[in-house]
């Protein structure tokens, strides 16, 4: 299945607890000692699974859903610490302007993972899509073989709500912005590699943004070790699998896709792996973009 | 570790999110009696008080005393006031045409905006023409309004293209290249052969030269132009005049 979502017991994040696990990574990121965000009910570990929740969203009408439950029998499996966090990559490349039709486009690759990206527009808008003080985003992901499915809805939903909180959509108010994503292979970490071609593909077509994202995929091992940028087969072998964007200014945490069962502490660890694998793609994006500016400097 | 003087980073490749410190002692002389001209912050960049924010990927640039942008290259067009464009006429109503100009929108142009144009002598303009013509509205909450002819009522090279030539999409980036004063791209071209280039600022460059080859040569020419270097495109240049033509 594709998340183990626990429906039973779904209460809204309380905007305490919110502003606690947003300030939980500038703890982590200076480096102090890691503060342990205990549930307000039972003060113990706790599991803590969200889903797809955007922490820079400025506007209110999008509010984090998120979904907490305390688990009692869980707890036991959550008792190995996390041993080691490898904060490497697979080897990751990047193309940009490689089609011709799309205003923008990017493929990026990461191991044998592979995503094109292309942008259209600000285009013109259709009347029932409209938005009359901001552009319209719509992301398309295309998987490798057959059609769309939920899958692919909720890789959508991700990737736009990220770009959304990226983008300066006010300077285009009544015109279309649409993403499209092709899978070209997927080896792990796919939603990662989507979200980082969509960035360059973004860029590549000149639009404005407040600051660039990039995708890191964390997952869990069995015995506990956390692992950034995982195959497939490391991947069907965890026991988590969380995705996060981090935006280029602060390493925040703009969004987070989780998948299977983890403890908070390992969830502050997979963030704080996050922020440090983001540097290296970020020197990446800007290495890439010098390189093509560098023929008509 | 960003905050530092601007005149050093023009000509450096910055990205959106970047953001550097313009204090207005490193863009004014001390010795100037106004105390600090406002900054002037171009197409991608924006102003946060004494910052400036980049919003878009390319090369800063900077033209004395004041005035910052940066330099992207981009494929669609957002149209700016002012700007000279190549159209396509789409829709014949009433008095106004629209007109496609490769914006988000459709760009309107009044049937009495042309030379020597009334309300009895209409100009003769049919659904899929192309025409040059400058921009006068043009902002992101309305329609953009086209008009060919300046202040003094002249057409001064605006209006309808005559038959032959050849219609391209370039980047934008290259068009400011065309465009810009002294460019080394329109020097290279001028020593091909004899042609005519009409250059419309959202991206599409219309052609003619004296045989249908020629001008085909060019409009390819100009399309690989994008992804060249200097020394690349000098050597393709020579290697043509040598060969065939």
């Amino acid at each position: 299945m594709l998340s183990t979502r626990i429906q039973s017991g779904k209460t809204k994040m309380s905007e305490t607890q919110f502003s606690r696990l947003s300030n939980l990574h500038a703890v982590n990121s200076s480096g102090s000692k890691s503060v342990c965000v205990r549930s307000a009910k039972s003060g113990l570990k706790s599991t803590l699974i969200l889903t797809h929740c955007s922490y820079l969203d400025r506007d209110s009408h999008r509010s984090a859903d998120g979904e907490k439950r305390t688990s009692q029998c869980a707890t036991g499996v959550f008792k190995g610490r996390v041993t080691s966090v490898q904060a490497a990559f697979r080897e990751f490349g990047c193309e940009q302007t490689l089609l011709s039709r799309p205003d923008g486009s990017a493929s990026f690759v990461q191991g044998d993972t592979s995503v094109m990206a292309g942008v259209y527009g600000p285009a013109e808008v259709k009347i029932s899509k409209e938005i009359y003080d901001r552009a319209t985003l719509e992301v398309l992901v295309h998987p490798k073989v057959g059609l769309p499915g939920v899958r692919e809805r909720s890789q959508e939903q991700c990737v736009r709500e990220t770009c959304e909180a990226s983008l300066l959509l006010s300077l285009h108010p009544r015109s279309s912005l649409t993403l499209v994503l092709q899978v070209l292979h997927d080896d792990g970490a796919l939603l990662s590699c989507c979200l980082n071609a969509a960035c360059m593909a973004l860029m590549d077509a000149g639009l404005s943004m407040s600051c660039l994202f990039c995708g890191v995929t964390c997952a869990i091992s069995a015995d506990g070790e956390i692992i950034t940028d995982p195959t497939a087969a490391q991947e069907k072998e965890s026991r988590a699998l969380m995705t996060f964007a981090i935006d280029s200014k602060e390493r925040r945490v703009m969004m987070s896709s989780t998948k299977g069962s983890f403890s908070v502490h390992e969830l502050q660890q997979c963030v704080a792996a996050s922020q440090k694998a983001s540097e290296k793609i970020f020197q990446f994006y800007r290495d890439s973009v010098r390189r093509r500016y560098s023929k008509n400097l | 570790e960003d905050s530092s003087v601007s005149t050093e980073r023009v000509g450096e490749i910055l990205l959106p999110g970047d953001e550097f410190c313009c204090g207005p002692k490193d863009t004014l002389p001390l010795t100037d009696s106004g105390k600090s001209e406002r900054l002037v912050a171009g197409p991608g960049l924006r102003r946060s008080g004494d910052r400036l924010l980049v919003s878009r990927s390319g090369v800063l640039r900077h033209k004395e005393p004041n005035k910052f942008w940066i330099e992207s290259q981009q494929r669609r067009y957002v149209p700016a006031k002012g700007e000279t464009v190549i159209g396509i006429v789409t829709v014949k109503s009433g008095d106004v045409f629209k007109v496609d100009i490769g914006g988000s929108e459709v760009a309107s142009l009044s049937y009495l905006a042309f030379e020597g144009a009334t309300k009895r002598n209409r100009p003769n303009i049919q659904v899929g023409d192309l025409l040059l013509a400058q921009l006068v509205v043009a902002n992101k909450d309305m329609e953009p309004e086209l008009v060919c002819i300046d202040g003094s009522g002249r057409a001064n090279g605006m209006g309808v293209f005559g038959t032959g030539g050849l219609l391209i999409k370039v980047s934008l980036g290259l068009v400011r290249r065309l465009l810009a004063p002294r460019s080394d791209l329109r020097a290279d071209l001028e020593q091909l052969f004899p042609c005519e280039l009409a250059v419309g600022m959202n991206g599409r460059v219309w052609v003619r030269a004296g045989a249908v080859q020629q001008t085909l040569v060019l409009a390819n020419l100009l399309q690989s132009c994008d992804a060249m270097t200097a020394p690349q495109r000098q050597q393709l240049f020579r290697r043509l005049q040598q060969g065939a033509f």
